[in-house]
């Protein structure tokens, strides 16, 4: 049994159940359609259609596990996000402060250094300007950039991992369910235990230090990984281990009930906190902008009559 | 040191560096911005359809992250397109600036062509 046979157990679980209802019921299940019905027993057409609706809802609660998002298509966009990282990647940071994966540096941004050395012996004011507001912060800027989008990338590594454990999660749900069922004849307890995996699901990282741009305290930035692939992070939630029991079919299938609804709760609880963390980002950068991104030049706005007068490159020495 | 302005074929050869800086420097800097900016927006297509969910799930249709994630992603690849503008607005500005002073200084032309032809005309390291 799998996830991908989410339904098909949702299906046999309600059938399940509902013999096993009618059963302690005392009234016959129908025949197939098709095939001749059963003589009519007094009460028996109420009970099973009492029966059939008291597990009318299985299907529908296992639905929308069935098409909850797909942790490939995180995976997808978690590699794209990466070309992004690959070309910030500096060589003064070369390492995702989340993940600790190291990026090779991309060397074509020294060609900023380079720009600097045929710039630095112009006089004009915008010249000058470039050099110190531009060029001098371009490494830390780069720095907080390549930090930025690595925060937006451990954001769909964790969102990717809620979804990869919701779905073991529900699907041990499923099996659970089906073996309670079952065994709701043996002898003894009719009892079992569910960890809720997805609870472990996404992990803080302390805090991502950002370089300074200018003076002043760096807030730096709030960060969460999936858990499997945070190095150095503040340890995950323990998932908890709930027990659960059912000695009669509608039993067994309200433990089932309670369990889907606990594993709404947990979803929602590890989403909320990438989303926490996502909100504290952007206004860590939105406070901090100028470590983020450069003025626009002055330079960048000259034209043909102006260029060469001492507002914008003045003469060289 | 010097500060008298440099002319002649001091000036050439500043307006060289001034060219290498326009054409090339600046140019595959703004590309590499250009990139990351690229790779962000690919990321951002139908990244609703990767977050949506539908029934009894928690936060339907799309769940709590979904919104600020694309903000942070919106913040995020603006940057890399802005800063991409400005270098590339940038390099243009020096390239017109480097025609202006050679231009004006008959001498200082000359050696700025020289070195062209020495060197060889500086293009982006694009791709």
């Amino acid at each position: 049994m799998s996830f991908d046979n989410l339904m098909q157990h949702a299906y046999e679980i309600q059938q399940q159940a509902t013999l096993k209802a009618l059963t302690e019921s005392g009234a016959r299940p129908a025949a197939p359609a098709g095939e001749p019905q059963l003589a009519p027993r007094h009460g028996e057409q109420e009970t099973r259609q009492r029966v059939e609706q008291m597990f009318g809802d299985i299907p529908e609660l296992f639905q929308a596990f069935a098409e909850m998002p797909d942790p490939a298509a995180f995976s997808s966009r978690i590699s794209v996000v990466d070309q992004a990282l690959k070309q910030l990647s500096s060589g003064w940071i070369s390492e995702d402060p989340v993940t600790r994966a190291s990026y090779r540096a991309n060397h074509d941004l020294d060609e900023m250094l380079d720009a600097e050395s045929h710039i630095e012996s112009w006089t004009g004011r915008a010249a000058m300007e470039f050099k110190s507001n531009f060029i001098s912060p371009f490494p830390s800027i780069v720095y907080n950039q390549f930090m930025g989008i690595a925060v937006l990338r451990a954001a769909l590594d964790a969102e990717r991992e809620i979804w990869v454990r919701a779905r073991d999660d529900i699907d041990k749900i499923a099996h659970d369910t089906i073996t309670a069922l079952d065994r709701m004849d043996d002898c003894g307890k009719n009892e079992w235990v569910m960890t809720f995996t997805v609870v472990s699901s996404v992990a803080a990282v302390a805090g991502v230090a950002l370089a300074p741009v200018s003076f002043g305290l760096s807030l730096g930035l709030t960060a969460v990984g999936a858990s499997s692939q945070v190095a150095a992070a503040g340890v995950p939630d323990d998932p908890p281990a709930v027990r659960f029991q059912g000695e009669t079919a509608p039993a067994v299938v309200d433990s089932m009930r309670d369990a889907i609804r606990l594993l709404h709760g947990y979803i929602a609880e590890q989403e909320q906190k990438i989303a926490d963390a996502l909100t504290n980002c952007c206004q860590a950068v939105a406070q901090q902008r100028d470590s983020f991104v450069a003025k626009r030049p002055a330079l960048a706005d000259a034209t043909q009559s102006d260029v060469t007068g001492p507002l914008f490159m003045g003469y060289s020495t | 040191m010097n500060s008298e302005p440099n002319n002649g074929t001091r000036l050439g050869a500043d307006l060289y560096g001034l060219w290498c800086a326009g054409r090339d420097n600046l140019p595959t800097v703004a590309a590499v911005y250009s990139a990351a900016g690229e790779a962000l927006d690919a990321a951002a297509v139908g990244v609703a359809g990767a977050f949506v969910r539908s029934g009894n799930l928690p936060g339907v249709p799309y769940g709590p992250a979904y919104q600020p994630w694309v903000e942070l992603h919106d913040i995020l690849a603006k940057i890399c397109h802005d800063t991409a503008d400005n270098i590339e607005a940038t390099a243009d500005a020096l390239c017109v600036a480097t025609v202006e002073y050679a231009r004006a200084d008959y001498e200082a032309a000359s050696e700025f062509a020289r070195l062209l032809e020495v060197n060889g005309e500086p293009r982006a390291d694009i791709g």
